[in-house]
């Protein structure tokens, strides 16, 4: 895992994006304790002020709360949470960019179709 | 606690190495300071820690000057590309002597645990290790510094990249065990970017930009495409450069730029590419 | 002013340095004469004991702890006076203890070679020969060579190349060619005037020579420290 300064995206999203996924896979789970502010920001070398500010923002989607005195906890139910915001997010972020490329290229809602069938048979065979 | 530098100017013979450097460093956090060979880093960290002189201006800390004041320097370290110290001094004689000098404001277990994890013995006289070691010996004293401000004048000078790594690791674990004033003057900008809170950017002695990392991000956007589409959108804008491949240009613009055009595709500019293009020179464009 | 720090630490790299210089004085003095013996061409015709050793022995500790000084000084962030004052203190410190470690070694050595005074130059120059007295001359001796080393090594640390040049050149040159020219010009009279000057400032008394050597000692300070104050402090 590593983060990068010259992608689009600004390090404490980038942080944040991280985290959500670690918790999505499963390598954070619920109810557990989230690694600190301090071990996250010597194992990506980002400042603790960024790594705080991509916390809030787990924070704030509902994803992990703060125990006092002990640290960042994975909210119950933090899994299936995030499963329904990317559901929300998937036309946005593979749609979208998927037919913006296709008018590019003339690709028919037909033509698309074909394709997606395709390269799913074809994962299934694999 | 508050420093200030105002109207620093350093003349040597036939240089002027700081024009009128006004600046002020009070909240704890990592600041970057960047600058081509030759700009004035080194001068300025060397003014601000009463190494030299300043010509014209005045370095202070909550108003008063610093240059002759024990207490005043005392909150402040200096981690210099030059070797101070005594060449036949032991790493663990330049601990005590440092847990001597800035009593509280020194953490000598700690400079030890730095130590230990690149490996240098406390043992160790400093005049004979490597360049690379050299620098590491420095560098575990200034990591160890509780004092208010730290600086570090190009820390990873010769150190290979596991080992300025760990660098990188270390100054987060000492910026977070004692928050302060960290102030780093590097040419490797790339690694030291995601660390830095703030940039202070010097060019021929004057402070040439100060942003926090927010503000640097959205600095400046690059746009590229087909000549003419770069060209119709960079008109309406504050240019910084331009790179042409072919037909092929990008432009550096200032602020966030935004476009319809399909031709055109914009991204944002990361601190390294910032930089060399505010710095470059014309004979640098071949 | 914070100068604790500093000052220990001088004294203490001064200590480290006086004890390898009396391992070599003990050596020379009380372990080769031993051997000596058995070679008849070793012999010592020394009178003044290892005074004249420890005076330049002193006047280096001077010299040498301009630089390492006000870099170790300014590397852990003291201010120009603390760090030529701590230097100071320290250098009247060591002057003591060679001062001290002279008075009693310097009878032992008398034991071993009877050429050796007990008493030393104090006693040839003044005819005094109170062990206190000697004591003190010597402690205010040791002073101020070791201040005049400083002074001298702060001068050519502030002195850019072409100054040092002129210094070097201009110093014997006064010594060698003006002063005779004087003396051939005012037959004498100069350096008459300045052969009394120095004869009642350190011959005529044991006390005249103290008091010299003090106001001397600080003069030198005073001066290294008007030339330091400002001096840059950035390279190896």
């Amino acid at each position: 895992m590593e983060i990068s300064n010259d992608i689009q995206m600004p390090i404490f999203m980038q942080v944040s994006e991280k985290l959500t996924d670690a918790i999505f896979t499963g390598a954070f789970a619920e109810e557990t304790q989230i690694p600190s502010t301090t071990e996250i920001s010597m194992t990506y070398k980002i400042n603790p002020a960024t790594v705080l500010k991509g916390m809030n923002l787990l924070v704030d989607q509902g994803l992990i709360y703060k125990r006092r005195g002990v640290g960042m906890f994975v909210k119950q139910g933090a899994r299936e949470r995030i499963k329904t915001m990317r559901n929300e997010d998937f036309s946005e972020k593979f749609i979208k960019p998927l037919l913006d490329e296709a008018k590019k290229l003339d690709l028919s809602a037909e033509d698309l179709h074909k394709l997606i069938d395709k390269e799913m048979s074809d994962e299934a065979r694999a | 606690m508050k420093l200030e530098l105002k109207g620093l100017t350093k003349r040597f013979k036939d240089v002027t190495a700081l024009d009128n450097v006004d600046l002020c460093l009070e909240k704890p956090g990592i600041y970057g300071l960047l600058g081509r060979n030759g700009a004035g880093k080194t001068t300025m960290l060397n003014i601000i820690t009463a190494r030299i002189s300043a010509s014209e201006g005045t370095v202070t800390l909550d108003g008063e000057p610093v240059f002759d004041s024990d207490s005043k320097l005392g909150c402040m370290h200096l981690m210099s590309e030059v070797n101070y110290l005594d060449t036949d001094l032991r790493f663990k004689e330049a601990v005590a002597y440092a847990k001597q000098s800035y009593g509280d404001k020194f953490d000598s277990d700690s400079a030890m645990r730095y130590a230990h994890a690149f490996k240098l013995e406390g043992s160790k006289k400093l005049g004979k290790l490597s360049t690379g070691y050299k620098s590491i010996y420095k560098c575990c004293l200034a990591l160890a510094m509780d004092t208010e401000f730290v600086f570090f004048d190009e820390p990873v000078l010769g150190l290979d990249a596991n080992h300025r790594d760990l660098f990188y690791r270390l100054l987060l674990d000492s910026y977070q065990r004692k928050e302060k004033v960290v102030v780093i003057s590097t040419h490797l900008i790339e690694e030291a970017a995601s660390m830095l809170e703030h940039f202070i950017i010097i060019a021929s002695g004057r402070i040439l930009m100060n942003l926090d990392s927010e503000q640097m991000s959205s600095y400046a956007t690059a746009v590229s495409g087909p000549r003419d589409a770069v060209e119709a959108l960079a008109t309406r804008h504050s240019v910084i450069s331009r790179v042409s491949l072919g037909g092929l240009e990008t432009a550096y613009i200032k602020g966030i730029v935004e476009t319809d055009d399909p031709k055109l595709s914009v991204c944002a500019v990361d601190p390294q590419r910032l930089f060399i293009e505010l710095t470059r020179n014309e004979e640098e464009r071949v | 002013m914070m100068i604790a720090a500093p000052l220990s630490r001088n004294i203490k790299t001064g200590l480290k340095t006086a004890g390898v210089y009396y391992s070599i004085i003990i050596a020379v003095f009380f372990i080769l004469p031993f051997f000596g013996r058995l070679l008849p061409f070793f012999s010592f015709n020394s009178n003044g004991g290892f005074e004249a050793c420890t005076m330049v022995f002193m006047f280096i500790m001077g010299l040498v702890s301009v630089k390492s000084n006000l870099k170790t000084g300014i590397a852990l962030s003291r201010g120009r006076t603390t760090i030529v004052l701590a230097s100071a203190l320290s250098l009247v410190a060591m002057s003591l203890v060679t001062s001290v470690a002279d008075a009693l070694l310097n009878p032992l050595a008398h034991l071993i070679h009877n050429q050796i005074d007990a008493m030393g130059l104090v006693f040839e120059l003044y005819g005094v020969e109170s062990f206190w007295v000697y004591l003190a001359w010597r402690f205010l001796l040791y002073t101020f060579l070791s201040c005049g080393g400083f002074f001298l090594a702060s001068l050519n640390y502030r002195m850019n190349k072409p100054l040092r040049w002129a210094f070097w050149i201009a110093v014997p040159s006064l010594l060698f060619i003006v002063l005779p020219i004087v003396a051939v010009a005012d037959q004498g009279e100069f350096a008459y005037w300045l052969g009394m000057a120095f004869y009642n400032c350190f011959a005529k008394s044991v006390g005249n020579c103290c008091i010299s050597f003090t106001v001397l000692s600080i003069a030198a300070i005073a001066l290294s420290y008007l030339i330091l104050r400002k001096a840059p402090i950035d390279r190896e």
